[in-house]
């Protein structure tokens, strides 16, 4: 302490008041554990954790707020506030749309619930599986009945449906007619006799008024004046449970298969890529194709080399045959010579007998056949 | 246990009823299961008593209590329905050795045995081509529909026509312009003279069949219309297309009653029947199949047990069932539920088209160009073939786009790829010698 405040406190008088032992207010009072700053804390400090309320009679400001605030007992009807122990009467904030867990007779968790909820109890819901099997094999079917409805039934339907499809088709045309456009008709005036009761203890006699009513003419071209507006859409239904085994894996053959290479034109490429030349030859599509060549060349071309095959031999044939005759006839003018000749030298040798009367004939003979 | 007169109680009686009673709760609760023997060893001893026979009994003492044993009452079984398996099996032979089960003897055998009764399948006659194949067609035809009275019936093609043929000759009768895109489904009304088309023009046509001309369009939907289907009873067409949703029109104010959405992809098929709920029934290639309740316009319930999209739906004519096809699977329905009755097994292939008839045939047209006929009944295939592509089409034009039979279910009339109408018949002189039933029941573990 400075000198100067020392000369100051021993000049003053003793304040009257110190403000040590005041309460505080009771808003200005914390309320939940006291903080302090690091220096604050020291070892003649202990901080005691205080659960449940404070003692009777010191609870004047105080006022429970977290369920450990009740101890063990109940609410404390001398503080005016809300008060929930145990949290009970509390509204949760958040309700929960979990569904509640629902048994079928047998004490079995129908889970089918989650896949019928916000659906009616009509709806035909698969979702066991026994749904699966063939109907003929399940054990808890019995007599499976095949027949259709019978007459009164299909007669009663038919009629509940022909008049609910009805009303909807008749409220369908009604809205195209032309009458429905508002402010073109106008209902007639209604006439009302009105006589005036007592008022206020008025009970002289007043006299009846005729009153008309009618309807406000309204503007048929005047535009709407509330905007049709969209109402976001509902949560859907929840899909139906899926009786199926899941889709197979693609292996690695399958999608070999489904590999389908780019396209490559030999004509066009506007963005001027370099196609490779084997890329290109496998978009040429002219290997694709193998040559299919119709059996029916092969035989013509058969047929036509045997046939000239055959002609040929006839040819052959037919020669070597013209030879053969031409041979014959040429031997058989040999003969022929030759026979001549021979009856020439026969007839020579026959006159060279005659010779002793006619020698000169003959030889005259002689020399003229072999001229002829 | 049967409860005796009160008034012929006497102390001896009563002291051979507690006797009694005492006896059967004791038998009932320690006996119970070694009560019968298991029926191998009932065989087995019944044959060694036989030789037994002859040796007189001894026992004298013990008859009395032995009669008493022997007058216990048979326990009545209460829960006998409540069983908790799910499937059927004959209760006397164990379907799994590894699991010994109550009152039954573990089996002698390895092989473990499915017990499920199969029915044998009805014998149909074969199906073959008859001479006429219609080749008027300058697109794929699309559509079919017979008229009720058998005399004709009309084909919607991809070359935007409908043509109408006579049944008995297959000559061409008429020929119908007007659609701009293909026609993709055709009905005839019994009750009026019109014909119903629908094409991928989005349009909704209604024809006058007394003077030939389009009088109605019912306009609305917002893509290409795939199927339509006329209302047995009421005056009311729906219609199902690429949009995903079913459109139900009155048919005389042309207003759009109710529109059936749920779908998430095209709708591909769909059917209508008079009477009891669902009265729509439309299949998708989302691969579900939905039922309507057509009074409320709302979903009644959809089956999910298809992999794939299903292109193909079918009624049956008499029985309250229905068949949808998808990709390799063809699958029967029981219907104000959906149950699922059985599937079809064996067509590994697109499934374009059902249709049934009334004695219990099922086609089935792949878009392969496979054929499967099967019995309705069993889900046996009977026969199996491939079209003949008529000559001059590639052999990717082979695929049946659209089937029926005629009114009275002796004609099937196919629509297919290669352009052209065929028309089958079953075999006149086939018999169930000349063509046997080829069927085995199956062995195996049948998956679901």
């Amino acid at each position: 302490m400075s000198p100067i405040s020392n000369s100051l406190a021993k000049a003053l008088p003793k304040p009257k008041y110190t403000g040590e032992n005041e309460e505080l207010p009771s808003h200005i009072q914390s309320k939940g554990p006291r903080i302090l700053g690091a220096g604050a804390l020291d070892e003649t400090q202990v901080v005691l954790k205080r659960t449940g309320p404070p003692a009777y009679g010191q609870r004047a400001g105080w006022r429970p707020r977290s369920a450990e605030d009740y101890g063990d007992g109940g609410a404390f009807p001398e503080i005016p506030v809300a008060q929930y122990p145990l949290d009970m009467g509390r509204k949760s904030s958040a309700t929960s749309n979990a569904l509640a867990v629902q048994v079928d007779a047998n004490g079995k968790v129908k889970y089918d619930a989650i896949a019928r909820q916000g659906h009616n109890d009509k709806r035909i819901v698969h979702a066991s599986f026994k749904d699966l099997i063939p109907l003929r094999q399940r054990s808890d079917v019995g007599e499976i009945s095949l027949n259709r409805p019978s007459e009164e039934e299909v007669a009663a339907q038919t009629q509940k449906t022909k008049d609910a499809l009805e009303k909807l088709v008749n409220g369908a045309v009604a809205a195209q007619k032309p009458k429905s456009v508002q402010g073109i008709t106008r209902s007639d005036a209604t006439y009302v006799r009105y006589t005036p009761a007592n008022q206020m203890g008025d009970v002289t006699r007043k006299n009846d008024r005729i009153m008309k009513i009618m309807e406000r003419q309204k503007d048929p071209l005047e535009p709407p004046k509330f905007k049709h507006k969209k109402i976001p859409r509902g949560p859907p239904s929840p899909p139906p449970p899926v009786m199926h085994s899941p889709p197979r894996k693609l292996t690695a053959e399958d999608q070999e298969a489904w590999k389908i290479p780019p396209t490559v034109s030999n004509w066009k490429n506007p963005k001027g890529y370099t196609v490779p030349l084997d890329k290109r030859l496998a978009a040429d599509g002219r290997g694709l194709q193998d040559v299919a060549i119709n059996d029916k060349f092969a035989t013509l071309s058969e047929s036509l080399n045997t046939a000239d095959r055959h002609a040929r031999q006839e040819v052959q044939q037919r020669a070597v045959m013209q030879q053969k005759l031409a041979e014959r006839e040429r031997m058989e003018k040999e003969d022929q010579l030759r026979m001549l000749a021979q009856r020439a030298r026969e007839e020579r040798s026959m006159a060279g007998r005659r010779e002793s009367y006619a020698t000169s004939y003959s030889r005259s003979r002689e020399s003229f056949s072999i001229f002829v | 246990m049967p409860a005796p007169h009160m008034g012929q109680i006497t102390s001896e009686n009563q002291f051979h009823l507690a006797e009694r009673a005492g006896l059967v709760s004791r038998i009932r609760n320690e006996y119970e299961d070694v009560c019968e023997l298991p029926p191998a060893l009932a065989a087995k001893q019944k044959t060694a008593a036989a030789a037994r026979r002859k040796k007189p009994r001894q026992e004298e003492s013990e008859s009395a209590t032995a009669k008493m044993i022997e007058g216990i009452p048979q326990k009545s079984d209460t829960n006998e329905g409540s069983s908790t398996a799910l499937a059927v099996r004959k209760s006397n032979t164990p379907f799994n050795s590894n699991t010994p089960q109550k009152g039954s003897l573990p089996s002698s055998s390895l092989v473990r045995r499915e017990n499920i009764h199969q029915p044998k399948p009805e014998w149909h006659a074969p199906w073959e081509l008859m001479r006429e194949v219609i080749s008027g067609h300058l697109g794929w035809v699309r559509a079919l529909a017979v008229e009720p009275n058998n005399q004709w019936f009309a084909s919607g093609a991809g070359d935007r026509t409908i043509k109408i043929w006579d049944l008995a000759s297959g000559s061409l009768r008429l020929t119908l312009t007007g659609h701009i895109s293909t026609v993709r489904g055709l009905a005839i009304s019994p009750r009026h003279p019109y014909l119903f088309s629908c094409g991928e023009d989005k349009m909704v046509k209604c024809w006058d069949l007394e003077t030939n001309k389009v009088i109605r369009h019912y306009h609305g939907h917002l893509s290409g219309v795939y199927t339509l289907a006329r209302h047995p009873t009421l005056d009311v067409l729906v219609t199902g297309g690429r949009d995903g949703v079913a459109r139900v029109w009155d048919m005389r104010t042309r207003s759009n009653i109710h529109v059936l959405s749920g779908h998430k992809q095209t709708v591909s098929d769909l059917t209508c029947q008079a009477g009891a709920e669902p009265q729509v029934i439309t299949s998708s290639l989302d691969a579900t199949v939905r039922l309507w309740d057509l009074t409320a316009g709302k979903t009644m319930g959809v089956l999910t047990h298809h992999k794939k999209g299903v292109r193909a739906l079918t009624q049956h004519p008499i029985e309250w069932t229905f068949a949808s096809g998808s990709t390799g699977s063809i699958k029967q329905w029981k219907c104000p539920e959906g149950a699922f009755m059985q599937n079809f097994e064996g067509q590994n292939a697109i499934i374009n088209t059902l249709s049934l008839n009334e004695d219990n045939v099922l086609f089935s047209g792949g878009d392969n160009g496979s054929m499967s006929f099967w019995d309705w009944k069993t889900g046996h295939r009977y026969q199996s073939l491939d079209t003949t592509i008529q000559p001059g089409s590639l052999d990717a034009e082979s695929g049946i786009f659209a089937s029926t039979f005629d009114k009275t279910g002796l004609r099937l009339i196919c629509g297919e790829a290669d352009k052209t109408i065929k028309i089958w018949r079953q075999d006149p002189e086939a018999t169930p010698e000349t063509h046997p039933l080829e069927w085995k029941p199956t062995l195996g573990r049948q998956r679901y």
